[in-house]
């Protein structure tokens, strides 16, 4: 395909007007909270992957998202302050973690999918509470004590670090652009309608399954890692199991199985936790969630299942007009 | 000749795709024969009928009374009952189990009158008896067939229907089905869904062809049907 | 490491093995006949055991209280059924999934507004809070009294199922809903008792469990991916699968907790992970 096809499928205007969008908004909200709304977008993308692609709802985002945050302030903290290999080592603990689940998950389709990633997920909680404690810090979290500048990943500067991070997140959605309008993204909507169809192409429906999966994992972690390293630190609620209903709620309000949507839905998400403690005070963390259940139980049921006949056409759209060659 | 069940411009949707437009269908008293090619939409119709799906516009009207929105439940306590095309019995029970079910759905608390219809399904179908402690699993297609007429005429059926009840039987079997057709009919109405023509041409009094949706056909009395006009849609 | 704690352990294994056996039986019927995955089912647990606990402390008497709590959950648990869950059925089971997380997140939520989030303790009663002995062996009498609870209630629930109506009628309908409903039957109705009950017994063996462990908001969520691990391991469809598969797990957690305590409850999950791989039907599952 010539590269000018290539670049009108992927659609570079939208990844564009996405990083625009995050370069204007630390004019209007603390740089933390912008550099929050990316990541978590990013991180709900990956999940969307799986969910508005594949029909797998996964409940261990969290965890991959954590990992990849561990992964790197551990590495900082223990192995060395070079921050391309620190946030390497994030992105590999994400994406072996799934690696070695993924056998195990994907062995039958929902609900078994979204329990197993689930009870994983509260596995290696317990595990950075407790055993792991020293290494992680507990639920006190991890501060990361030492990072060296390295070329364009300059820690001395804030705003520049900001505006560094965006440049690699634009990297980071073209490729999952290219990953969503490739055979591969078709193949995995073909496996959530019939995988015997896939099968009868001459796929492995698990590879297609499985190698997203992976990919998804990489997005979370390398976001995980990336977001630890902006922040210094990195906390359990990260790697806690509720987060997921949380990554859940921001792909769906935002509009699963497209681009904008995760993106939309962190700001929302976040902008409603930020309003709330600012007007609730810092215990305020202990309502949201609860808020945000009751929320997502009126969402479901007055879409009443019509909600995932609703982002199927959304999918199918995007999918249909790139056939499978 | 009264008229049983009297449908009135029924149409259905799935999401969509609508599969049944403006359907009318009289049944009267004796048996009445739907037929058509695979897709067309019988299966659809009867499970309208019982309630399984909602119509999106139409009415369905039993001796006169409406049941067009009811509950299947309610259906089938109103004397609808429903035979399926996949011959549905629950593998984890036993015969007898089955036909406890269906006798304390259709007739409640009534305990003496319960036993005696039981009795009397088992006496009509001798071959139920010899198999009642058997696991519905392990039961063959014919015996099957059996159990779920059996079940379906316990209470007073004013409605039989039949989705392809011959289908997969072997012939000895669909001649016995016939026979007991023939005697039943008297008694019960019915409608039928089938591809055995011989067999309709016997037995019904009526005949819908039914081809994508739509009513493409009629025979009307008992000599058209014997004629077999509807044969040629076929 | 003497005998006797290893017997111990194992009676202790096998006590709370039974009763997640008995809390699993209605996420799993629940799952096989309405076909959705109810994880609202551990914040019924969670709430039978915050509710003994505070009837406990007006009324100090176990036994009431635990009637109170389990009650107390029905109730609630019938409002829940009405007005959300019956919405699930028949869809998409990520909507369940879902819905009912969200419905166990609330449900945490209140249980931290209300009683805080430090973690509650109440005692067995006293004639309960012994120690028997025979010979050089002593263990709390409190774990026999569990586990003959437990046993108990599946015994009934097992005549339920295999023995009675209600249970033939679950039976058809987990393999055929419709089929039953044109026999007649109102499964709506056999739905919402299903649910009810299934949350009753969830409160119990919370309410049960309750002198043996902290109360504390997180409880729930914990709770409700061990039904889910003794589904996988006993499989659908089994009374019995269900309640080897919760010994098998409560016995795991129990020598596990000898090597390493905060480690025990997960190790419930690799043995989820080894039968997802090597037998997905679970030990005598039939769906």
């Amino acid at each position: 395909m010539s590269f000018a096809k290539k670049i009108m499928k992927i659609d570079l205007p939208q990844i564009a007007g996405v990083a625009a969008f995050f370069c204007i908004l630390p004019f209007f909200l603390p740089r933390t909270l912008s550099i929050q709304v990316l990541f978590y977008g990013l991180l709900a993308l990956a999940f969307d992957i799986m969910y508005g692609y594949g029909h797998l709802l996964s409940f261990g985002h969290a965890l991959l998202f954590g990992a990849g945050a561990y992964g790197a302030a551990i590495s900082f903290n223990f192995l060395t302050g070079n921050p391309i290999a620190s946030i390497s080592v994030g992105i590999a603990f994400a994406v072996v973690i799934a690696a070695l689940i993924g056998p195990i998950a994907l062995r039958k389709r929902d609900p078994y999918f979204s329990l197993v990633l689930m009870a994983f997920n509260v596995f290696f909680y317990q595990l950075f509470v407790a055993p792991l404690a020293p290494w992680t810090g507990s639920d006190m979290g991890l501060t990361i004590t030492k990072i060296e500048s390295f070329g364009i990943l300059n820690f001395s500067n804030k705003t520049f670090l900001y505006y560094t991070m965006i440049l690699l997140s634009i990297v980071l959605m073209i490729l999952t652009k290219l990953f969503m309008k490739s055979r591969f993204g078709a193949l995995l909507v073909a496996t959530s309608e019939s995988e015997r169809k896939v099968e009868s192409l001459g796929y492995s429906s698990f590879r297609v399954k499985y190698y997203s999966l992976l990919f998804s994992a990489f997005l979370s972690g390398i976001s995980g890692a990336l977001f630890a390293t902006f922040l210094g630190y990195s906390g359990i609620d990260f790697v806690s199991p509720t987060f997921n209903i949380m990554i859940v709620f921001i792909a769906l309000i935002g509009g699963s199985g497209t681009f904008l949507g995760p993106f939309i839905g962190s700001f929302i998400y976040l902008a409603l936790s930020y309003s709330l403690t600012v007007v609730l005070g810092w215990h305020s963390s202990v309502y949201l969630d609860g808020i945000i259940g009751l929320v997502i139980i009126i969402v479901m049921l007055r879409f009443r299942g019509g909600l995932y006949r609703y982002l199927y056409k959304v999918v199918k759209d995007v999918y249909v007009s790139e056939p499978i060659r | 000749m009264s008229e049983v069940l009297k449908i009135s411009n029924l149409s259905f949707s799935y999401g969509e795709a609508q599969v049944l437009f403006s359907i009318n269908i009289s049944v009267g008293e004796l048996a009445t024969g739907i037929v058509g090619r695979n897709g067309a939409g019988k299966t659809t119709l009867l499970k309208t009928i019982a309630g399984l799906e909602k119509p999106s516009s139409g009415k369905i009207l039993l001796e006169g009374g409406d049941i067009t929105n009811m509950p299947p439940w309610d259906i089938a306590k109103l004397g609808i009952s429903y035979v399926p095309q996949d011959k549905g019995v629950f593998s984890s029970l036993t015969a007898y189990e089955h036909l406890l079910m269906a006798a304390n759905a259709k007739l409640g608390k009534d305990q003496t009158r319960k036993d005696e219809e039981i009795q009397r399904a088992m006496e009509y179908f001798p071959g139920l008896r010899k198999v009642k402690d058997s696991r519905a699993s392990n039961l063959s297609g014919g015996e099957r067939q059996m159990l779920n007429i059996a079940m379906a005429l316990f209470g007073s059926t004013r409605l039989l229907m039949l989705d392809e009840p011959t289908e997969g039987l072997a012939p000895a079997l669909t001649r016995t089905f016939g026979e007991v057709l023939k005697d039943k009919e008297r008694e019960i109405p019915m409608m039928l869904v089938e591809q055995n023509v011989p067999l309709l041409r016997d037995v019904c009094e009526r005949v819908y062809v039914l081809e994508e949706g739509r009513i493409v056909h009629e025979d009307a009395s008992k000599d058209e049907v014997r004629n077999g006009g509807f044969a040629r849609f076929l | 490491m003497e005998l006797g704690y290893l017997l111990q352990q194992t009676m202790f294994g096998i006590s709370i093995g039974l009763t997640f056996s008995m809390i699993s039986i209605g996420f799993s019927i629940t799952f096989g006949l309405s076909r959705i995955i109810n994880l609202a089912h551990g914040a019924f647990y969670a709430l039978g055991a915050y509710f003994i606990f505070s009837a406990m402390m007006v009324f100090n008497n176990y036994a009431f209280s635990l009637l109170i709590a389990v009650a107390g959950v029905g109730l609630i648990s019938f409002f829940v059924e009405r007005v959300i869950v019956r919405g699930l059925y028949g869809k998409d089971i990520d909507l369940s999934l879902i819905t009912t997380f969200s419905i166990l997140l609330v449900a945490s939520t209140l249980i931290r507004v209300v009683w805080g989030l430090d973690p509650k303790s109440i005692s067995p009663p006293a004639f309960l809070n012994v120690q028997i002995s025979t010979g050089s062996f002593v263990f709390p009498a409190y774990y026999i009294f569990l586990a003959a609870c437990s046993a108990a209630i599946f015994i009934i629930v097992w005549i339920i199922i295999n023995k009675t109506m209600l249970g033939r009628i679950i039976k058809a309908g987990s393999e055929d809903k419709e089929r039953v409903e044109t026999l007649g039957i109102n499964m709506g109705r056999v739905f919402t008792i299903n649910y009810i009950f299934g949350s009753m017994l969830a409160a119990l063996g919370g309410g049960l469990m309750a002198p043996l462990m902290s109360i504390e908001p997180s409880m729930g969520s914990r709770i409700v991916l061990l039904c889910f691990a003794v589904v996988v391991v006993g499989g659908m469809g089994s009374i019995f699968g269900t309640m080897l598969a919760g010994i098998i797990i409560g016995l795991s957690i129990s020598y596990v907790t000898i090597l390493s305590p905060p480690m025990a409850e997960a190790t419930a999950f690799l043995v989820m992970a080894i039968f997802l791989l090597l037998r997905p039907k679970g030990l005598l599952g039939t769906g």
